[in-house]
């Protein structure tokens, strides 16, 4: 019994909604061209990464290419440039299927932000409720991509000197995050630390990722260890590579629990593209 | 035995066939469905009623998922995780061989999936691997309920042991289908443990901390979810004479109990859940992480019965202790109370006594300082000002308005008001019992209703002392001894 299996029919759709994704991206239109590159992404020139779960039998990293990744989450201001372009991905003509009824539900209307006591900062604060879908369709209006599962651990795990962010202490905080209850208001991106690669907000919020849904962890994670990939564990952490890292084990459970159509409450996004430090490309 | 066995192959055969074609004429009707309720649920302490209906039923039970932040004790606050918004969690009722509908939804303001784990439930996972929710979505599955007995349920998305340790656990009972003996009081209880980065007592809101989980090593054992959940106000109840039944889960995430009352028997054990009593007169039960256990007992004589795990320094030092508090009278002959208490000092006696005197005399002039010096007097008077501006705000403010002006017309002013600061005695006797009726307050008539309020008499005093000097009044202070020699005119 694989992860999926609970979901029936979700290879077929995700494939007829990643075609209609393909055919929809060619229609969009772009949102403002990046002032500055290097101002707002940061280059990660890549590495081994050591996953939470081990990625082959055999096997305890993964190969992660040279990329660009978004200092920051994506915020309501530049969402809201998006979908003023683009208004199929407003609330009230997104298609069904790439969307559910979480969708865009805290904004006031389809080109109203939320109500934020602190206007107009509340333009700054990241963009929540979105599904997978629309926040690929954004990276796309700019000629990039979400950032693969294995791309976003790195970026929030290691460090350019090879040291483990765990023992970072600017990244010790991650599990506090998860030890308060959802804030109102999210905090402005702006307002987040950096780490040592530049990127900030990564402990602040869930991010969508290109591949979330291969996160197979099953319904019932403790059912995972008899995986024949060997790549789950029992309980989260018979076969993990590292147990203590509990902020991991919710990362990736988080990532299991969701649809592509959903949006939830403290989901936002960020966006990555192909590239040297010399030259990038899509 | 062989034989006559088959000297009634015919008959039976016979009687076989009758039965058969008695039951096939229902059976062309078309079947029955089983009628379909919606669940009660409780909070702990309390337990659903018992099921009364002697057949199977489609049973919705809805159980919403919250993460929320609440005390653990006393000025320290816990982020649980709760299936329904307390710990643990909601208590389920069903019948033996009911089909429960179960709808997981997990809301919207959570950060975390989840998902349960019913050890009532036959299949992977007990519903775990069918209830994976997101925050903001709701899942469905549908099991049957064909085990009787007490048993637990709890969240198992991964990290597990987290999900668990911030509270995610609560027990289902499945009634064997003749139901249970009726008792007056039916009581949820559940014991588990909960890993904070401060230590036992230290304030302000407490992060879990996952080192002390793995190394097993809680700084609070609790009942129902937080220290002084079961005590005071909140202690269980019964008179004397009744019969109590404990339903006792352990949620763990790690240790076990050693689940007692002290000052009772318990006259029944289902251990384990079971449901069969498994011994009488037991006077401390074992509950394992992940069980439960189901005990009876008749309470004989009133008082406070502490409920505690016996690995007795979770009881006094982390927080493992609750109350229930019989009432009724006495019988003396099953427990006489103190006889005896006499001091016994040995050779230091008389050293004893002159100290006893001595804290007698310094206590006298302790109290006499407190009358007659003047600066405690003031300091006494604004404290007596203050808690009667909190009291006036809540009780009287309303009416009379937060600056005392009243309403013209309406409610007559206390500031500056001439019936108020001419008789001190009469501004008493209102605060106690209220006034009907006409009143002239600086020279406009009111038709008061005022209502009596149920206040003591030391608020009484601070209310009164605060109006009888503020906004332009001037007065002395109004001693609660006042106001208890008017309550004592009634």
């Amino acid at each position: 019994m694989k992860g999926r299996s609970n979901r029936p029919g979700a290879g077929r759709r995700a494939a007829a909604c990643a075609a209609a994704v393909l055919l929809a991206s060619a229609l969009l239109k772009p949102v403002p061209a990046r002032a500055d590159l290097a101002d707002e992404m940061a280059f990660v020139r890549g590495g081994e990464l050591t996953p939470l779960y081990r990625p082959e039998k055999n096997r305890t990293t993964v190969r992660v290419d040279p990329f660009f990744i978004d200092r920051r989450p994506v915020t309501r201001a530049e969402f809201l440039r998006f979908i003023t372009a683009n208004p199929r991905w407003r609330r009230s003509s997104a298609p069904e299927v790439f969307r559910d009824a979480n969708y865009l539900s805290d904004w006031r209307g389809d080109l109203l932000l939320p109500v934020d006591p602190e206007e107009p900062l509340g333009h700054g604060r990241p963009i929540v409720q979105v599904s997978w879908f629309a926040a690929r369709a954004y990276c796309a209006s700019r000629g990039e991509r979400l950032p693969t599962t294995a791309e976003w651990e790195f970026v929030a795990t290691t460090t350019p000197s090879g040291r483990r962010a765990a023992d970072d202490p600017a990244q010790a905080g991650a599990l506090e995050w998860y030890a308060r209850p959802s804030e109102e208001l999210l905090a402005p991106v702006a307002n987040a630390e950096a780490n040592a690669w530049g990127v900030s907000g990564l402990h602040t919020l869930w991010e969508w990722v290109e591949d979330f849904s291969s996160s197979l962890l099953r319904g019932d994670n403790r059912a995972d260890s008899d995986n024949e990939r060997n790549l789950y564990c029992g309980g989260g952490t018979e076969e993990a590579l590292d147990r203590a890292d509990y902020a991991a084990f919710m990362r990736y459970a988080f990532r299991s629990a969701l649809h592509a159509s959903y949006s939830t409450r403290n989901l936002g996004f960020r966006c990555a593209r192909n590239g040297t430090k010399t030259g990038h490309s899509q | 035995m062989q034989r006559s066995h088959r000297n009634h192959v015919v008959p039976t055969l016979v009687l076989s066939l009758i039965l058969a074609l008695t039951l096939a004429v229902p059976a062309l009707a078309p079947a029955a469905e089983p009628p379909t309720e919606e669940a009660v649920l409780t909070d702990p302490p309390f337990v659903p009623p018992p099921i009364t209906r002697k057949d199977a039923a489609r049973v919705i039970v809805r159980l919403e998922v919250i993460e929320r932040v609440a005390d653990l004790a006393d000025g320290v606050q816990y982020l649980y995780w709760t299936f329904g918004g307390k710990v643990p969690g909601k208590f389920i009722r069903l019948r033996e061989g009911d089909t429960v509908e179960f709808h997981l939804q997990n809301h919207p303001n959570n950060k975390l999936p989840h998902n349960i784990d019913l050890h009532a439930v036959t299949g992977p996972g007990g519903g775990a691997a069918s209830s994976f929710t997101a925050p903001g979505h709701e899942t469905r599955f549908t099991f049957k309920a064909m085990n009787p007995g007490l048993y637990v349920y709890h969240c198992a998305t991964a990290p597990v042991p987290m999900h668990v340790a911030n509270g995610m656990y609560g027990l289902i009972l499945v009634e064997p289908k003749d139901g249970m003996k009726p008792v007056d009081h039916e009581y949820y209880v559940m014991q588990s443990e909960f890993y904070t980065k401060g230590r036992f007592g230290e304030k302000g809101m407490q992060p879990f901390d996952m080192q002390k989980g793995i190394d097993e090593n809680p700084g609070y054992i609790v009942f129902n979810g937080s220290v002084g959940s079961l005590v005071g106000d909140r202690a269980l109840q019964a008179k004397v004479g009744e019969t109590i039944r404990l339903f006792i889960g352990n949620g763990g995430p790690n240790l076990l109990s050693s689940f007692h009352v002290i000052g009772e028997i318990f006259d029944s054990v289902y251990a384990e859940g079971g449901i069969r009593i498994s011994q009488n007169q037991v006077q401390t039960t074992l509950i394992p992480a992940g069980g439960s256990a189901v005990v009876e007992f008749k309470v004989d004589v009133p008082g406070t019965f502490i409920l505690v795990d016996h690995s007795i320094f979770r009881a006094f030092n982390k927080g493992t202790l609750g109350m229930l508090k019989v009432a009724g009278p006495e019988d003396k002959a099953i427990y006489s109370g103190k006889e005896v208490d006499e001091v016994y000092l040995g050779a230091q006696a008389p050293m004893a006594d002159k100290a006893r005197q001595e804290l007698t005399e310094l206590r006298a002039k302790l109290e006499e300082e407190k009358r007659t010096n003047p600066r405690i007097r003031e300091i006494a008077k604004e404290v007596l000002m203050r808690e009667g501006q909190q009291l006036f705000l809540t009780n009287c403010s309303v009416c009379h308005q937060p600056s005392g002006e009243g309403l013209m017309n309406v409610f007559p002013p206390l500031a500056k008001s001439d019936y108020l600061m001419e008789d001190k005695a009469r501004s008493i006797h209102i605060v106690l019992n209220g006034l009907k009726g006409p009143v002239r307050v600086n020279g406009v008539d009111y038709a008061a209703e005022m209502p009596k309020l149920n206040l003591t008499d030391d608020e009484i005093a601070a209310i009164l002392t605060y109006v009888r000097n503020s906004w332009g009044n001037k007065g002395d202070m109004v001693m609660p001894e006042e106001v208890a020699v008017e309550r004592a005119k009634q």
